[in-house]
């Protein structure tokens, strides 16, 4: 196979079997890569009634066909498993350089299941595999194991590992990579922890074959030449202040999720957008592999109370950890993400979780003798101190490690947790961008947006403007995001480069450029129409497992928050998010169900039945 | 009138002295357009205008007083 390598390692934990598989060609073609590799192997061998802590659940890590090619910001994977904290599907996706590192051992991914009897990591190289002894790793953080298991393998290798939080079986906790780099959302590190597994270490040097090498060079050459141009004429983008910078822009439109989504705008906000965290605390820019943009951040704070030295923040940590908490300052915000790194927490619900506690305090339904301190709004040394107890389950941290749904349950007040599927949105205010709450609500992962980002036509108007206020029509094109996104996700690309760059400028968005991409690496000559088909068919089979699991239309929901109260300041004043009139539309788009059901007829034609 | 504007990404280049937050006097009834106008601001460019908080059209007349707020949209996050 070109662009695939054409094989799979299977890990069975418990029993220590390790074997090669070839990975099946026409589920290759089929489903892609990374995040439509994944749902085909979890829809064909994971009980969707599986507790996702026992050794019976799957761990899939899969690269796409373009990562590790020198195709643009191919240098992703996706992690999926079913999540502890949502009960549904994981889809959480890293860049950095450990997944084309994984590429070029020779496998396009990994299945792990079963249990180790201890702490275990394993290490792939030069052809070989093998599990070894991770007793003395345990406890580490991710940054301390890293630099150990580099200096015990190899000082090349590329380590993705979990840090005290995936040990203690955080319901957030991440898989951690290249140190910085998280695979973040829903709780993929406590399903590493819950196997012993403390690390995947690989060490490749394989070749990544291509297709037709010539047609991919000059396509590559074109698209970034494209790139460079336009990046010539407008230098600004996420280069120059990260994802950061988008705090302007919710801010203005009154979409920046303040107070637990009280408010849609922040008093404090000149205090923590991009440009104070340029102006302040940036060393430099990072950049994935092959990625021409380089969004990642490395900062430096000095001020004695949060001193440290790291990565980030992004806009989702500064909207979790800052607006959302009412905390103005940006170093506490940098601390408490170095925290999530090194212990390996996933910063957006780890500050939404923190925000709901603060409301649950604020009205009286959690005492601060609960809390074990007081926990007022704007408090960025609790955030802090939250934080690391909650990575290592201490104290207080042991409720905050269940996520906000669970410890606004167990405080009698679930209503208050923020959250689509039990788990915590982004930071964009569906009362003020009616497609980004049928995203969260329809999302596979519970509130997410990076699984079909209506940020780009509703806040950033790319391909071209529409009315964020605006309810009818949303759905056909939240569709097409999601689809687009699934194509992203399944070719190993980065949404910040390929949504812009590699997909049509209607709000159709057909991947255009994905489709060339492909083509030229794999050899597959697919047509558009078989790659838009192959981006439902992975989305409808990540709905078919979802139903499975008992999922359906009761489930795709958003707090009364969202839907009944209205935004009560700000640019979005008196809006409440239309969902309800929305999924009617969006199902009936997807071929569903009323009920969000895919039919039959549906299933069959996508070749699911 | 006077108007208080402050200039972010992509928009400092524009303010006068190279300051991003100053005080702008304008003819009564000016739009957020005559602005950028004044500001020698290319009629291409588009930024996003805020004014008192919440983004506004370029032809939304200012008032005095009116904090203005003006940058270069971005994406991603
Ligand atoms: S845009 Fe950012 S996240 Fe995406 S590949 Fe580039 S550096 Fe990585």
């Amino acid at each position: 196979m070109k662009g695939w390598m054409g094989k799979i390692l299977r890990v069975d934990l418990t029993s220590g079997v390790l074997r090669d598989e070839i990975l099946d060609p026409v589920a290759a073609r089929d489903y892609i890569g990374g995040r439509g590799i994944g749902i085909y192997y979890l829809n064909r061998e994971l009980d969707p009634a599986c507790d996702p802590l026992a050794p019976e659940n799957l761990l899939v890590m899969a690269t796409g066909p373009l990562t590790g090619t020198g195709a643009p910001t191919g240098a992703r994977y996706m992690v999926m498993t079913k999540s502890p904290l949502t009960g549904a599907i994981t889809c959480s996706n890293s860049g950095g350089r450990f997944p084309t590192e994984l590429k070029r051992s020779g496998y396009d991914g990994i299945i792990l299941t079963g249990r180790a009897d201890h702490p275990v990591y394993l290490y792939i190289h030069d052809g070989r595999v093998e599990l070894r002894e991770a007793d003395h790793l345990w406890g580490q953080t991710t940054h301390e194991a890293t630099d150990r298991l580099r200096g015990e393998t190899d000082p090349k290798a590329r380590v993705a590992c979990i840090g005290p939080a995936g040990e203690k079986l955080v319901r957030f906790a991440a898989i951690m990579n290249d140190k910085d780099r998280a695979a973040g959302r829903s709780g993929v590190g406590a399903v590493m922890g819950s196997k012993n597994l403390k690390a995947v270490v690989v060490r490749g040097q394989q070749r990544v074959e291509l297709a037709d090498p010539e047609r991919f060079k000059a396509f590559n050459t074109q698209i970034l030449d494209t790139f460079k141009a336009a990046a010539k004429e407008t230098p600004l983008g996420l280069t120059v202040n990260g994802t950061a910078g988008v705090v302007l822009t919710t801010q203005h439109l009154g979409v920046l999720p303040t107070k637990n989504w009280q408010q849609g705008t922040f008093d404090g906000w000149e205090n923590i957008h991009g440009e104070r965290l340029t102006e302040k605390y940036l060393v430099s820019n990072k950049a994935c592999y092959a990625c021409p943009i380089g969004c990642g951040r490395k900062t430096r704070v000095e001020d004695p109370d949060f001193a440290g030295e790291g990565e980030g923040p992004e806009y989702e940590t500064i909207y979790a950890m800052g607006a959302n908490c009412m905390i103005d300052n940006l170093a506490a915000i940098i601390k408490a993400n170095y925290l999530c790194n090194e212990l390996g927490l996933d910063t957006i619900t780890m500050g939404a979780t923190v925000a709901c506690a603060m409301e649950l305090v604020d009205r009286g339904y959690l005492s601060e003798k609960v809390v074990g301190r007081p926990l007022p709004w704007g408090d960025a040394e609790a955030l802090v101190e939250l934080t690391r107890q909650t990575g290592y389950r201490e104290g207080f941290g042991n409720r905050l490690a269940e996520g906000s749904y669970r410890l606004a349950e167990s405080s009698g007040h679930p209503e208050l947790a923020m959250v689509a599927k039990k788990q915590e949105f982004p930071g964009y205010e569906p009362r003020g961008a009616q497609a980004m709450g049928l995203a969260y609500a329809t999302s596979p992962i519970g509130g997410s947006h990076m699984r079909g980002d209506p940020a780009y036509f509703e806040l950033f108007g790319v391909p071209e403007k529409v009315d964020p206020h605006e309810w009818k029509g949303k759905a056909k094109i939240t569709k097409a995001y999601q689809d687009l996104s699934a194509a992203i996700d399944a070719a190993g690309l980065c949404i910040f480069f390929a949504v812009r760059n590699l997909a049509g400028k209607t709000l159709d968005v057909h991947p255009d450029g994905i489709l060339e991409y492909l083509n030229a690496a794999t050899g597959a000559n697919y047509t558009l129409e078989e790659l838009m088909q192959a981006s439902e068919r992975i989305i409808t089979a990540e709905r078919q497992f979802l139903v499975r699991t008992g999922i359906s239309r009761k489930d795709d929901t958003l707090p009364r928050r969202l839907t009944h109260e209205p935004m009560p300041t700000g640019p979005a004043a008196g809006m409440v998010c239309h969902l309800e009139e929305m999924l009617d539309e969006y199902y009936e788009v997807q071929g569903w169900t009323p009920d969000g059901v895919p039919t039959a007829e549906r299933l069959a034609a996508l070749g699911l039945a | 009138m006077k108007v208080r504007v402050r200039c972010f990404t992509g928009m400092q280049q524009y303010a006068p002295g190279g300051r991003g937050d100053f005080e702008m006097a304008l003819p009564a009834g000016s739009s957020a357009r005559q602005l950028l106008e004044a500001l020698g601001v290319p009629p291409d460019l588009e930024p996003f205008v805020a004014v008192n908080g919440g983004k506004v059209a370029l032809d939304h007349l200012l008032q005095d007083g009116d904090d203005v707020v003006m940058f270069r949209q971005m994406e991603g996050g």
